[in-house]
């Protein structure tokens, strides 16, 4: 088989319908992303650098007032800082919630491993807006929690309405992205040799140790690629901060939304809208650089 | 293997109530006899979901929904299947380039693809059309369809080619009779889970989408903003059931594990 | 006359040569192996002859007629692959028919040729089912009859046994011979197992690094060595090492004590040559009767034969003895180890590459 495959790669001077015919079938799709992604990405950098008059409009200048602005004034400051704020709350948490879930299922028997995992992953599917209402009516103004704390009687009915809260725009998000973490773990966790395990409880080390010290090891590609999944989603995500965080609680993606559509100035929504962008393909780089570095060598 | 311990259990427990209980709520809403917001306490009742019937915004915004994700799914697997046999199959320049290409709608915040295509599209014209919606999607949904369709190019016994091929077949027929049915399962896993993504896309679509054009989850969130109301609950209760049916046929079909972990 | 005749085909893979300066005749009806270890270059050379790989060099020529540069689709050879390559979403009948569907064969006749062909393999009754349904065995049957329904004037088998179990090779290997000589059609096949080679062909050529070796029936690729390579690619075998000495002006052979004579001892370029006893050709005796004597270092019970590793000064020694139903002898044993002047052979040292 390795014979075959290695004249499969053809000779170094192949006839030009071979050299060709790579562009030819990869063509259509790559002039569709060229066009329809390049274009837009471009004429919203251009954008970036126009200015805007609320009498005038979009004024076609250089300027690079927008991302003066959006870097000097403090109401932006707080934006982003909440915006990347919530971002490392909700990694923290997904790590906490999903990393011991992942293990705890790739440990259960046959049916039900694959039920729950179902079950992890299937909300995955379901519309954000859907499961960002399920939230509301959790934790709004006249929600389940509230009602709970009340019957149990541990709290007064309001202390359950967490609406245009940190905490509310946090606990939703974690629901909305923990199954990345769950995935990215779990494929990890697959990959094991659940013989390692065993050798180390051979070698007397009680199971807190060998989830420490030798499963916790091997997976922190696993968990790192969730957490780079769950941070990158979480600082640009729109649906769940604008509905549980509201106009109150405004982070980058929802500051962009409303230039744009409220206040109508495009130019400074095109800056917001690119510092995010640069700061998460900044954020994607380091990552594959560091995991390149890192990890081609002892988990390749 | 080792069994968890009762502590283990009591966690998983806990995250599972977690993981449902939002969606719980929805449904339980969704059945209530009472004209607002309010939990089924005296009878679980339709009301709402025959007040889904009697609004035509939500019925045509699902419709738009379904023909987007099925157009934007459909072109994102013509595009992705030669583009996935080149990237696999030849060595060339550029080759690692436009798999960072195809990739990279997964890097760019969807917010930003919006105001993105909000200004392109309005700069030429098809502002809000549906042409200019289905273009958009198959942006944002290609690496799905591309990694699915790339994996089961690679993973393909490429000697069954070279059988068909020995026996007489035309490149043409090779690749309608050999190599298309063979890598069609991974196809079709990434058609399901492009439609499904594209289906499901709030932020991106809510910048380019027309009052004509709305699709089904910017109504809804629209009708958030605005008010929440039992409707928003049955309207929810109705995609959850529709998710849940297609979730049952897919694992039937393929197991839904491996089509969610191209999602990651 | 010869059917398929390769003509000094050569593949170059930018500075590495996979395949030089093939030359092959074949005759109509014969069954040829290429035999060699991996990366030797037979299956760059039965890609050639398929029309998958391009030659760099050299001409094959099928029938007479040049198709070095006809189109795979177009040369209409029967190939089994090494992964069976069958077609997973088409059944045992459709695979076999999918030949005949290229060549627009009329309904009727397409039938009545798969549901022969499937007979001929043993596998008429399975034609229904699809190739996961079926043994690794019937797989192999599938692709056979897949290859065969065409009609092919060569059939082309890529390490056709080597997915098999050890049983089922041997069963196969049988059924393989015989299903080829009722239907007749050339073949050629690749395999880096000796013993398929050697049971299954009419001539096998041996390859190694690129180049053929030797051409030749089996048992004279046994006997009859070209080389060291040969030699011990092929069969079990002593390689040991001696010197042409001089005995009352008569040239003669000397292995460890023992000088005896040798009749081809003119025209030997070295003093020291290499030469090659089959472990089977050596015997055991007691050390008064030897010519060389041992030590029994290891015995292995085969089954049908004791295999001794014996230690003398000649070197290390294989003997195989056949098994007579008592244990003779044993390790640490002394004995003497002698052999027939004609199960000597002389080798030259391998030259090419």
């Amino acid at each position: 088989m390795a014979e075959l495959t290695s004249t499969l790669s053809e000779t170094p001077n192949p006839p030009v319908s071979k050299r060709l015919a790579p562009w030819l079938l990869s063509g259509p799709g790559a002039i569709f992303f060229l066009t329809l992604l390049g274009m837009p990405l471009l004429m919203t950098l251009v954008l970036s650098f126009n200015s805007f008059d609320y009498s005038e409009g979009i004024i076609s200048t250089f300027t690079l007032n927008n991302y003066l602005e959006v870097l000097t004034d403090s109401y932006f400051h707080e934006i982003f800082l909440r915006t990347y704020g919530i971002s490392v709350a909700v990694v923290i948490l997904c790590i906490l919630i999903g990393v011991p879930e992942a293990y705890i299922l790739s440990r259960m028997r046959s049916p039900w491993r694959s039920l729950f995992l179902v079950v992890t992953l299937a909300p995955l599917l379901i519309s954000v807006v859907v499961r960002t209402l399920g939230w509301v009516l959790l934790i709004g103004g006249n929600g389940l929690l509230g009602k709970t704390l009340e019957a149990l009687g541990l709290a007064e009915a309001s202390a359950g309405n967490l609406m245009y809260t940190h905490t509310g725009v946090i606990m939703a998000l974690v629901h909305v992205l923990v199954p990345f973490m769950v995935i990215s773990v779990w494929a990890a966790l697959q990959k094991l040799d659940p013989a390692v395990e065993n050798a180390s409880l051979s070698l007397g080390a009680s199971h807190s140790i060998v989830f420490r010290r030798i499963v916790i090891p091997q997976i922190l590609p696993g968990i790192l690629s969730g957490s780079l999944i769950v941070f990158a989603l979480s600082a640009s995500a729109f649906a769940t901060p604008a509905i549980i965080g509201g106009r109150r609680l405004k982070v980058a993606a929802t500051a962009a939304y409303d230039e744009y559509l409220n206040t109508m100035n495009w130019p400074l929504g095109a800056a917001i809208a690119f510092i995010l962008l640069v700061a998460n393909v900044a954020l994607v780089m380091t990552y594959n650089r560091m995991m390149e570095r890192r990890f081609r060598r002892t988990l390749g | 293997m080792q069994r968890n311990g009762k502590f283990a259990l009591l966690f998983h427990s806990l995250f599972v109530v977690f993981l449902l209980a939002p969606l719980v709520v929805v449904v339980l809403v969704a059945f209530t006899p009472n004209g607002y917001l309010s939990y089924p306490t005296s009878g679980l009742s339709l009301r709402w979901f025959k007040a889904i019937l009697d609004n035509p915004a939500f019925i045509r915004a699902f419709w738009n929904s379904m023909y987007l994700g099925i157009a934007a799914a459909t072109i994102s697997a013509v595009l992705a299947i030669p583009a996935a046999l080149a990237i696999v199959r030849y060595q060339f320049r550029g080759r690692d380039g436009l798999v960072s290409l195809f990739l990279s709608p997964l890097m760019i915040p969807h917010v930003v693809l919006g105001v993105a295509f909000l200004s392109f599209f309005s700069r030429i014209g098809i502002y809000g059309s549906f042409p200019a919606l289905v273009a958009a999607h198959v942006i944002i949904i290609m690496p799905y369809t591309m990694r699915l369709v790339m994996a089961s190019v690679f993973g393909m016994d490429r000697s069954a080619e070279q059988a068909a091929l020995s026996l007489g077949s035309s490149q043409w027929t090779v690749f309608r009779r050999v190599t298309l049915p063979m890598i069609l399962p991974g196809v079709a896993g990434g058609w399901v889970l492009a439609f499904t993504t594209s289906f499901d896309e709030l932020s991106m679509t809510i910048f380019v989408a027309s009052p004509s054009t709305t699709t089904l989850p910017v109504q809804m969130y629209n009708h958030i903003a605005h008010t929440i109301d039992p409707l928003i609950a049955s309207v929810s209760t109705v995609l959850i059931v529709i998710t849940a049916l297609f979730m049952v046929v897919l694992d039937r079909l393929y197991g839904l594990d491996k089509v969610l972990i191209g999602k990651g | 006359m010869s059917f398929l005749r390769l003509e000094s085909l050569t593949k170059q893979y930018g500075a590495t040569t996979a395949a030089k300066n093939i030359t092959l005749d074949i005759a109509k009806g014969e069954f040829v192996s290429l035999l060699g270890p991996s990366g030797c270059g037979k299956t760059t050379t039965l890609q050639m002859i398929a029309g998958f790989v391009e030659p760099t060099q050299g001409r094959i020529l099928m029938d007479g007629v040049n198709i070095t540069n006809q189109k795979a689709n177009q040369r209409g050879i029967g190939i089994v692959f090494q992964s069976y390559a069958l077609f997973p979403h088409m059944t045992v009948a459709e695979n076999a028919r999918f030949g005949l569907e290229m060549r627009r064969v009329p309904v009727d006749e397409s039938h009545r040729r798969v549901s022969e062909t499937l007979e001929l393999v043993g596998l008429d009754h399975l034609g229904d089912r699809y190739p996961r349904e079926l043994s690794g065995g019937q797989r192999q049957r599938v692709a056979l009859a897949r290859a065969l329904v065409i009609r092919p004037p060569l059939l082309l088998l890529d390490e056709p046994l080597s997915n098999l179990d050890a049983k089922l090779r041997e069963n196969m290997q049988i059924e393989l011979r015989n299903i080829q000589q009722q239907v007749g059609t050339t073949t050629l096949m690749v395999t880096h197992d000796q013993s398929e080679a050697l049971s299954l062909s009419d001539r096998v050529v041996v390859m190694n690094q690129g180049c053929v070796v030797q051409v030749d029936e089996p048992f004279n690729a046994y006997e009859q060595p070209n080389d060291t390579f040969v030699s011990s690619f092929v069969g079990k075998t002593n390689l040991l090492s001696a010197q042409v000495v001089n005995r009352n002006g008569q040239p003669c052979l000397r292995l460890g004590e023992c000088i005896f004579d040798f009749p081809v001892t003119a025209g030997l370029e070295s003093d020291d040559i290499k030469l090659s006893i089959r472990p089977e050709r050596l015997e055991l005796t007691d050390i008064h009767h030897g010519q060389l004597i041992g030590r029994v270092r290891t015995r292995l019970f085969l089954g049908n034969h004791w295999l001794y590793q014996i230690e003398s000064n000649a070197g290390d020694l294989l003997v195989t003895l056949p098994n007579h139903g008592f244990m003779a002898i044993g390790v640490g044993d002394d004995v003497g180890v002698r052999w027939q002047p004609d199960a000597v052979r002389i080798l030259k040292e391998q030259a090419y590459g």
